[in-house]
């Protein structure tokens, strides 16, 4: 470990207990609720210390080895055994140290050291999994759509199909605790199977598909099961009882081979209910660290774990990205790189290239190509050489060596398999060690390994040195420190504790003066501030007015949202599948017989009509998704700089002010927008503005201007065409393909589109959360503000009547609070604020 | 004249399978960098030529040039690295679908388990072949013997044809004897040690396949007539589309 970054950690931990100490002293004090609680809150995030680090990189990229690593190598994520190359974990992992020897109990009475806390998936979650496969085959089903239909007696058979036309709605349709609900989405899953079990169709279902059927399959053969209720009662268990239900089931593919029966226990596959796991031990590296390290699946090996791979990936505040470095990067970590820095984490990534075999070489000529293409295309960031095997197998050294109480059996034998000892043979560890070290000396080509020797601290560090284990570890570190000390010693520690005690020293200052002023001095006072406070919030609204906040620039900025979601919507996919879908109709109407010219077209009219609500809902959820992805953490970020912007204006407007020590403003802080506030703004303006999905159903509901064309120009494009081709397919492409040609000139025209945008414009301005709770808030503080200083007035006010005796006597009371308690503890927060200032610099 | 597409990702051992199989060093073989940048015919027989082609998922210009390959191909080797498929499952439908027989190499690559027969590697072959099969395509590659997941050393092969450079032929011995369970003769004798690796490499059985890929292709087309027919279908309509839209 080098000094500087040891130091670094050590002085982190001095000042947050330093911190603690203080604020501590704080709380003790008596001081009115409305400051306490910002103190306590202030202490609650010093204690919590939390920081997040996720690790993310291709499947089978050295991930899950990394974690065991930072576990002191302990086999806390299941890893690939004795090699690698087949999935292992199925479960979002995070991992993170127990200070102190704080323990769990269980109900049971047993007292557990270290302990595994899962989070299971809700029954709306599975249900949301469950929709993307299971939904569209009950839309596509008489027979199950009549029953589903059935359930909602209360809805409209329309309603009901408008409902059921996107993921998010499902969850209100499907109810997982009711049996009959169970059998239709069972047997929906079975129609998918008969579907696989014919080989050409099979061929056509894309494999991400054929992993969420399988999923399906498992989750609707176990929910509601006696097991199943077992499973989930205990959300808290020992550290050998989470691996069981993490570790993804062996030969997991080869089991499916007969189909839907294969057999799987509860136990095997229990990832399907997973939602997250933090599993807390003692662990030297996550304490060095100081902070929670989380393990998700590799990104793009399929559509399960991509999902909660980016959820965690989101939350974090920290990425270790791990680039294979046998290699020069490729086009997969470049598309993963492309994807967190679209999402604007470029700046939290710390990249390490994973070495396998020589290390020389691939330091000496690989390593330089893989920075140089990450450079040109655009990302600066420098990548770490590193070797995980290495970096674990220091650890499992250490384990050997001290042989500590959490090191068991299993762990040994783990190591055995590790080493390919054969079966039946077992070496003491002096010689497993000696050949697991020789094993990865020959492939990393690193001589001294080779015949590095005897098991003893000395050659564990070796190791250690060769892993750059502790590089990186120091380069985490050097990057960490400075933003949890920014975020926890200051903005939510020492800044937070001064705002509220220098208002509570105003608040003393105040009732100090007041008790000794004579009323007419003092209500000259009382108007000044009051003249400079209203002075003050006028100047402010003005320019939140025109700010971005501003009535005006929401509403254009919501116009530019919806031009901008309507051009991702609506695009040659929304054509195609339209046009897809419009055939299909015109053929299938036409091939039943109908009364009279009347009742087809109605039929036909209405039938329409829900394909192009359903097309339209899928394109603007499509659009929404793209633009979450994509556009919106730039717009987020830009306003994030202009929000910041704003606040500094108005402290300036405060400070311009110039009230002294005596004022009856003093201690009272200008509005601001809190950091917390702006993450919030942040992640609620990408996620969360357009979260409501079903507004979107309702939405497309609306958006009928053009639509009546549409309807026209099909009716006189596609029936003629439609007696003149052979088979369902055939016709149905041919007519398509006219289709779309039409389509494409009404619906990639300018005015059309506009027309489109403006719905949601308007529902944009008149709902959206992006700006106007953070403008709701600002208006709120500034009402706060003048409500703050009445108050103080009314205190004080009263005291004005007070006999001198007792008017004396109130002056001197408040007068020791201020200049014994409450002003030395916050002039020595604020000195401790300007030396952790100083000392980050 | 049969013409063999050698594919995969880059730095996976294509070159070194077209080394191994003319027995000389005649494209060059990286270390970490792409680098075949070209399509290139090798005669390896009077009945069969090897196309080696740049890897994929390097750039792009990479990739649309081995496409080139792959369409004027009549059976493609599709060589990989020994771990489960992820995304690729969806390149090799598209290949399948192209009507390409397939020759699918697992290239037992990453040191903690270079052994082709190491019990991992097994598992990974049955896992593979498990998820070609769930996706219906699994007819489409080249069985040789009970298996269409075939692992090989290519590096083993080079050593045991004596095609590597002189500073990695000193290591080899090194390797073997942490490797493998080879008696301190073997390990010492060159020769010995040459052909040891190259049993073990499971190349000369796949040598001895795209050899005679001729007679196996006519085995296989009478074997299975039907799918033969198919697969000819979708060769003829991916051709007339290609035709379709140069024209």
């Amino acid at each position: 470990m080098s000094d500087t970054t040891q130091n670094r950690a050590v002085w982190y931990e001095q000042r947050r207990n330093e911190l603690l100490d203080l604020l501590e002293k704080a709380n003790v004090l008596p001081i009115p609720e409305k400051y306490s609680v910002e103190l306590s809150e202030a202490m609650r995030k010093c204690q919590e210390n939390s920081f997040e680090i996720t690790l993310v990189g291709e499947f089978a990229g050295g991930k899950s080895t990394t974690f065991n690593a930072l576990c002191d190598g302990r086999d806390i994520s299941p890893r690939g055994l004795g090699g690698g190359g087949i999935k292992t974990s199925a479960a979002v992992i995070s991992a993170q140290n127990i200070a102190g020897d704080e323990t769990k109990t269980l109900d049971d009475g047993t007292v557990l050291k270290e302990w595994a806390e899962v989070v299971f998936r809700t029954a709306d979650d599975i249900i949301l999994s469950l929709s993307t496969i299971l939904r569209p085959v009950i839309q596509e089903n008489e027979d199950l759509f009549k029953k589903l239909k059935a359930v909602h007696t209360e809805m409209s058979e329309d309603d009901f199909a408008t409902s059921l036309c996107l993921d998010d709605n499902f969850t209100s349709l499907v109810n997982l605790d009711d049996e009959r609900h169970r059998r239709i989405l069972s047997r929906a899953t079975d129609m998918l199977w008969e579907r696989w079990m014919d080989i050409k169709k099979r061929q056509q279902m894309s494999p991400d598909d054929m992993d969420l059927m399988r999923i399906a399959t498992l989750q609707l053969r176990f929910y509601g099961t006696p097991e199943y209720e077992e499973l989930v009662s205990s959300p808290i268990m020992p550290i050998d009882q989470f691996q069981k239900l993490v570790a993804f089931p062996k030969d997991w593919l080869t089991r499916w081979k007969e189909g839907k029966e294969a057999e799987f226990s509860l136990e095997e596959c229990a990832f399907i209910f997973l939602n997250s796991i933090l599993v807390r031990i003692h662990s030297k590296n996550l304490h060095r660290l100081g902070c929670r390290i989380t393990d998700c699946p590799g990104l793009f090996a399929n559509a399960f774990d991509t999902e909660r791979a980016t959820k965690a990936i989101r939350h974090s505040d920290a990425i270790w990205y791990l680039i294979n470095g046998e290699k020069m990067i490729g086009e997969k970590d470049l598309e993963i790189i492309r994807w967190i820095s679209d999402k604007g984490l470029q700046g939290k990534i710390e990249a390490t290239a994973n070495l396998r075999g020589p290390h020389d070489q691939k330091i000496a000529e690989v390593l330089p190509v893989t920075q140089s293409v990450l450079e040109t295309a655009g990302y600066k960031m420098e990548v770490f050489p590193y070797n995980a095997r290495l970096a674990f197998l220091a650890m499992q050294g250490n384990l050997l060596l001290n042989r500590p109480e959490a090191f068991s059996d299993a762990d040994y034998d783990n190591m055995l398999v590790d080493a390919k000892v054969k079966e039946g043979s077992a070496p003491d560890p002096e010689e497993l060690w000696t050949k697991m070290v020789r094993r990865l000396g020959v492939s990393t080509e690193v001589a001294e390994l080779e015949d590095c020797g005897e098991l003893d601290s000395e050659s564990v560090q070796f190791v250690r040195k060769h892993s750059y284990f502790d590089d990186i570890l120091s380069s985490l570190e050097d990057s960490i420190i400075p933003k949890k000390s920014k975020s926890i010693l200051i903005d939510n520690g020492s800044d937070r504790a001064t705002k509220a005690l220098l208002e509570y020293e105003g608040t003393l200052k105040n009732k100090e003066e007041s008790a000794l002023a004579d009323v007419e001095q003092w209500q000259n006072k009382v108007n000044e501030a009051r003249r400079q406070l209203n002075g003050f919030i006028k100047k402010s609204e003005m320019l939140v007015e025109n700010s971005d906040l501003g009535s005006r620039k929401i509403t254009e900025l919501s116009r530019q949202i919806a031009d901008n979601l309507i051009d991702l919507s609506i695009d040659d996919i929304f054509i195609d599948d339209l046009s897809t879908d419009i055939a299909t109709v015109l053929v299938d109407i036409n091939a039943k017989f109908y009364i009279s010219e009347k009742t087809m077209k109605q039929e036909m009219n209405k039938r329409l009509a829900q394909k192009m609500h359903e097309e339209y809902s899928n394109a603007l959820n499509r659009g929404i998704s793209h633009w979450q992805w994509g556009t919106s953490y730039k717009t987020a970020a830009f306003l994030k700089f202009k929000v910041a912007e704003l606040c500094r204006k108005i402290k300036d407007e405060w400070k311009n002010q110039r009230f002294d020590g005596s004022s009856l403003l003093a201690g009272f802080q200008p509005p601001e927008v809190s950091e917390n506030e702006i993450i919030k703004m942040e992640n609620s303006f990408c996620s969360g503005i357009l979260d409501d999905r079903k507004s979107i159903a309702q939405l497309a509901e609306k958006m009928r201007p053009g639509w009546g064309r549409l309807i026209i120009t099909i009716f006189t494009f596609g029936i003629p065409f439609i007696t003149k081709r052979k088979t369902r397919e055939e016709r149905i492409s041919g007519i398509a393909d006219d289709v779309k040609q039409e389509l494409k000139t009404i619906v990639l025209n300018r005015e059309f589109l506009q027309d489109q945008a403006g719905p949601i414009a308007n529902n944009l301005r008149d709902t959206n959360g992006l700006l106007t709770t953070i403008r709701k808030n600002l208006d709120e503080q500034l009402e706060n503000l003048r409500t703050a200083f009445e108050t103080r007035v009314d205190e004080n006010e009263a005291n004005l009547s007070k006999s001198t005796e007792e008017r004396k006597r109130i002056a001197a009371e408040n007068r020791t609070i201020r200049t014994e308690s409450i002003e030395p503890l916050r002039k020595r927060i604020q000195a401790f604020q300007d030396t952790v200032f100083r000392e980050l610099a | 004249m049969i013409s063999v597409a050698i594919i995969g990702n880059f730095q996976i051992g294509k070159s070194s399978l077209v080394n191994a199989l003319l027995q000389k060093n005649v494209s060059q073989t990286g270390n970490g960098l792409a680098t075949t940048h070209r399509n290139r015919c090798h005669k390896l027989s009077p009945f069969v030529s090897l196309i080696d082609t740049p890897g994929l998922n390097a750039n792009d210009k990479d990739n649309s040039t081995a496409d080139k390959a792959v369409s004027s191909a009549d059976v493609l080797v599709y060589v990989h690295e020994s771990k489960m498929l992820g995304d690729e499952t969806k390149r090799l439908e598209e290949l399948i679908h192209k009507g390409k027989m397939i020759l699918f190499l697992l290239n037992c690559k990453n040191r903690e388990q270079w052994d082709p027969s190491d019990k991992q590697n097994q598992r990974i072959v049955q896992e593979i072949e498990a998820e070609l099969e769930l996706n219906g395509i699994l007819d489409g590659f080249l069985r040789l013997g009970s298996t269409v997941v075939h692992p090989v050393n290519l590096k083993w092969a080079l050593y045991g044809l004596g095609l590597l450079e002189q500073k990695e032929n000193v290591k080899m011995p090194r390797y073997a004897k942490e490797n493998l369970d080879i008696q301190t003769e073997i390990a010492d004798s060159p020769q010995a040690l040459r052909e040891r690796m190259m049993q073990s490499s499971g190349f000369p059985a796949i040598r001895e396949a795209i050899l005679n890929l001729p007679y196996l292709l006519l085995h296989e087309a009478a074997l299975n007539p039907e799918r033969e027919i198919a697969r000819f279908v979708a060769i003829f309509q991916t051709s007339f589309a290609d035709s379709k839209l140069a024209g």
